[in-house]
C-alpha cells in the first residue's frame, strides 16, 4: 500500500462524508415534504431547491458561536466534534465494492465499527452535561439511557452475522455471503436496523431530542457551526447505519455484475435504507420514553437471541 | 361515553376483562392510571388484528400521499385559483354612493373616510324648489383597520360597495394601505359578475319591474295602433297584461 493509494483511499472516504449525508438531508427535505403533501424547498439553487442544505450552512456559519456562562466551556465545544468524527472513522471501515473495495480492511471490522458508533453518542452526551440547562441534561441523560437499552440488541444482532459467516472482518463476511442468508439472517437485520435508528435517536425514537418537550435536548445551547455539526452528525449516522445494515444483512456489494458495479450496489441498497429512515420518520408518532425502554428490552432483545439460536443450529446442522 | 364505564371497571374491581370488551376509548382513559394495564390493554385490542397492520397501514399513507401531487400553492409563479366570492378587498362604484354613511357608521373597526359637500341643483320644472345633493369629496378605506367582516357591503343600500378578489395590494409601511377612492373604482373593475340565478327561480325585482313597464307600455302601444284600424281591439291587452 503507497502512499498514493492511500491518498486516493482516504481523500474517497473524505468526500463520500462529505456528499452522502447532505444528499440524504436534501432526500430528506423533499420526501418528507411529498409525504406531507407539500413540495419542500424550491427555491435555493433554482432547481427545486437542491442548493436548500448550502444554503443552511452559510446561514449556519455566519450565526453567533453561543457559549453560555454557565457551561463547561470545553467539553461544551468539543461535543459537536466528537459526535460527528466517530462516524468519518467507521467509513473508512465500511467495504463498497469487491475485492479491496474498502479503505481500510480490519480484521476485527465488526468490533471496530460498533465501538466507533457508540462513541458518537457520546457527543450528545457531554454537550448535555456541559450545557448547564435542565433540557440538555434530561436529552443528555434520555441519550444515555437509550444507548444503554440498544447497544446490546445491536451487538448481539451483528454477533449472529459475525457467527454466521464465522469471520469478524466485514470484508471476510460479504466474501462468504449466500443469497439465502436473507431471509436466514432477517430477524437480526430488523433488530440491528431498529437498534440503530434508536442510538442515532431517529423519530420515532427521538425522545432525546423532542423538541416539543425538551427543545432538542443536548442540542438546546448550541448555535450556529457546532449545531450545524451535530445535525451533520445525525445524517451521517444515517448513512453509516444503512450501509452497515446492507453490508451486514443485505449482502452489500453483492448482486448481478458485482465484479463491475459492486460499489453501485452498495450505495443503492444504502440509499434504500436511507429512504426507509426517512419513511419512518414521517410515518410514526415518537415514542414515549418508557415505551422505548420496553421496546428494548422485551422486544429486540430477545428477538436478537433467538436470531443467534437460529444461526447457531442453522451453523451446527449444516 | 367514557365517563361511566370508567367508574364500572374500578367498583367492578376486574380491569382486565372489562378493558377489552368496552370501546378503545375507555381503554385510554385506563392508560393514565395503572402503568401494567398499559401492556394488558394493548395486547387485548391487537388480539383481533395481525401484529403490525396498524404500523403497515401508516407506512402505506405516507407512501400514497408521496406519489400524489402536492397541495401546495406555487403562488408567486402561479396565481392562485381563487373562489368567485372571494373577500380580497372592497370595491367602490361610486355613481351608486348618495354618501348616506350609513358604511362608515356600521363599520366595525371606523376603517372608512367619506368626505362630501352639498350642491344645489336647479328645481326640476320652472318655479320649483332647488334642490340640494351630496357630492363625494373622498372615500378611502384603511384596509390596515379593516377586519374583512363585509358589513358595509351588506348595509350599502345603493350597491356602491363590493367584494372583490383581488389580493396583491401589500404595502411596505402601514400607512400607504389607506387606499383612496380611484384605487377602490379601479378595483371595482375587477368584481366578478354575481352568480347566474337558478334556473325555476323568480327574476329580480328590478328586473320584474322593468318588464311589466316594458309589457304595459308595449300593449297601449299596441291597443292604440288596433284602435287606429278599428278591429279586433279586445285581444291586444289581454296578452300584454300576462
Amino acid at each position: 500500500m503507497d502512499a498514493l493509494d492511500v491518498t486516493v483511499r482516504i481523500v474517497a472516504v473524505l468526500l463520500a462524508f462529505l456528499v452522502l449525508p447532505l444528499l440524504v438531508g436534501q432526500t430528506e427535505h423533499k420526501v418528507m415534504a411529498h409525504m406531507q403533501g407539500r413540495v419542500g424547498p424550491m427555491y435555493a439553487g433554482g432547481f427545486h431547491g437542491w442548493a436548500q442544505l448550502v444554503a443552511d450552512g452559510v446561514k449556519f456559519a455566519q450565526k453567533e458561536d453561543i457559549v453560555p456562562a454557565g457551561a463547561d466551556r470545553r467539553v461544551f465545544q468539543l461535543a459537536p466534534a466528537l459526535a460527528l468524527l466517530p462516524y468519518l472513522l467507521v467509513l473508512v471501515a465500511i467495504p463498497v465494492a469487491p475485492g479491496g473495495g474498502v479503505a481500510q480492511a480490519l480484521d476485527a471490522g465488526i468490533f471496530f465499527v460498533l465501538a466507533v458508533m457508540g462513541v458518537g453518542i457520546l457527543g450528545s452526551l457531554m454537550g448535555g452535561w456541559a450545557s448547564a440547562n435542565k433540557f440538555s441534561l434530561l436529552g443528555g441523560l434520555r441519550t444515555a439511557a437509550q444507548l444503554m437499552a440498544y447497544e446490546l440488541p445491536m451487538l448481539l444482532a451483528a454477533a449472529s452475522v459475525a457467527m454466521a459467516a464465522g469471520t469478524l472482518s466485514l470484508p471476510g463476511i460479504l466474501g462468504v455471503w449466500e443469497w439465502w442468508w436473507l431471509p436466514w439472517q432477517l430477524i437480526g437485520g430488523v433488530v440491528f436496523f431498529t437498534a440503530g435508528l434508536a442510538e442515532l435517536q431517529r423519530p420515532p425514537f427521538d425522545a432525546p431530542v423532542a423538541d416539543s418537550e425538551i427543545i432538542f435536548g443536548a442540542y438546546t445551547e448550541y448555535t450556529g457551526l457546532r449545531f450545524a455539526l451535530f445535525l451533520l452528525a445525525e445524517y451521517a449516522g444515517i448513512v453509516v447505519l444503512s450501509a452497515l445494515t446492507a453490508v451486514l444483512f443485505l449482502g452489500g456489494w453483492h448482486g448481478p455484475f458485482a465484479d463491475g458495479l459492486g460499489w453501485l450496489w452498495t450505495l443503492l441498497k444504502t440509499g434504500v435504507l436511507a429512504f426507509g429512515v426517512i419513511w419512518l420518520r414521517v410515518s410514526y408518532p415518537r415514542l414515549r420514553e418508557d415505551q422505548i425502554q420496553r421496546l428494548s428490552w422485551t422486544v429486540l432483545v430477545p428477538l436478537a437471541l433467538v436470531q443467534i439460536a437460529l444461526t447457531g443450529v442453522v451453523k451446527v446442522v449444516m | 361515553m367514557s365517563r361511566p364505564g370508567r367508574h364500572e371497571a374500578q367498583g367492578s374491581g376486574e380491569p382486565e376483562d372489562g378493558g377489552s370488551s368496552r370501546g378503545s376509548q375507555h381503554r385510554h382513559d385506563r392508560h393514565d392510571r395503572h402503568s401494567s394495564d398499559v401492556e394488558r390493554g394493548n395486547d387485548g385490542s391487537k388480539e383481533r388484528k395481525v401484529f403490525g397492520t396498524g404500523l403497515a397501514k401508516g407506512l402505506a399513507v405516507t407512501l400514497r400521499t408521496m406519489t400524489r401531487r402536492a397541495v401546495t400553492e406555487h403562488y408567486p409563479e402561479a396565481q392562485p385559483e381563487l373562489p368567485p366570492r372571494t373577500r380580497g378587498v372592497i370595491g367602490l362604484f361610486e355613481e351608486n354612493c348618495t354618501v348616506c354613511m350609513l358604511c362608515a357608521r356600521e363599520c366595525p373597526d371606523w376603517c372608512i373616510y367619506i368626505d362630501s359637500h352639498k350642491e344645489t341643483v336647479p328645481p326640476a320644472a320652472p318655479g320649483g324648489r332647488e334642490r340640494s345633493r351630496n357630492v363625494l369629496d373622498r372615500f378611502a378605506i384603511d384596509f390596515a383597520l379593516c377586519m374583512y367582516c363585509g358589513i358595509c357591503i351588506e348595509v350599502c343600500p345603493f350597491d356602491a360597495l363590493f367584494w372583490s378578489p383581488e389580493f396583491e395590494y401589500a404595502e411596505t409601511d402601514i400607512h400607504e394601505l389607506t387606499h383612496e377612492r380611484d384605487k377602490l373604482r379601479a378595483w371595482m373593475w375587477t368584481v366578478p359578475e354575481p352568480p347566474a340565478l337558478d334556473e325555476a327561480a323568480e327574476d329580480a325585482k328590478e328586473l320584474a319591474t322593468a318588464r311589466r313597464t316594458a309589457d304595459k307600455l308595449a300593449a297601449q302601444e299596441r291597443a292604440e295602433a288596433s284602435g287606429g284600424r278599428g278591429a279586433q281591439g279586445g285581444d291586444g291587452p289581454g296578452e300584454g297584461a300576462s
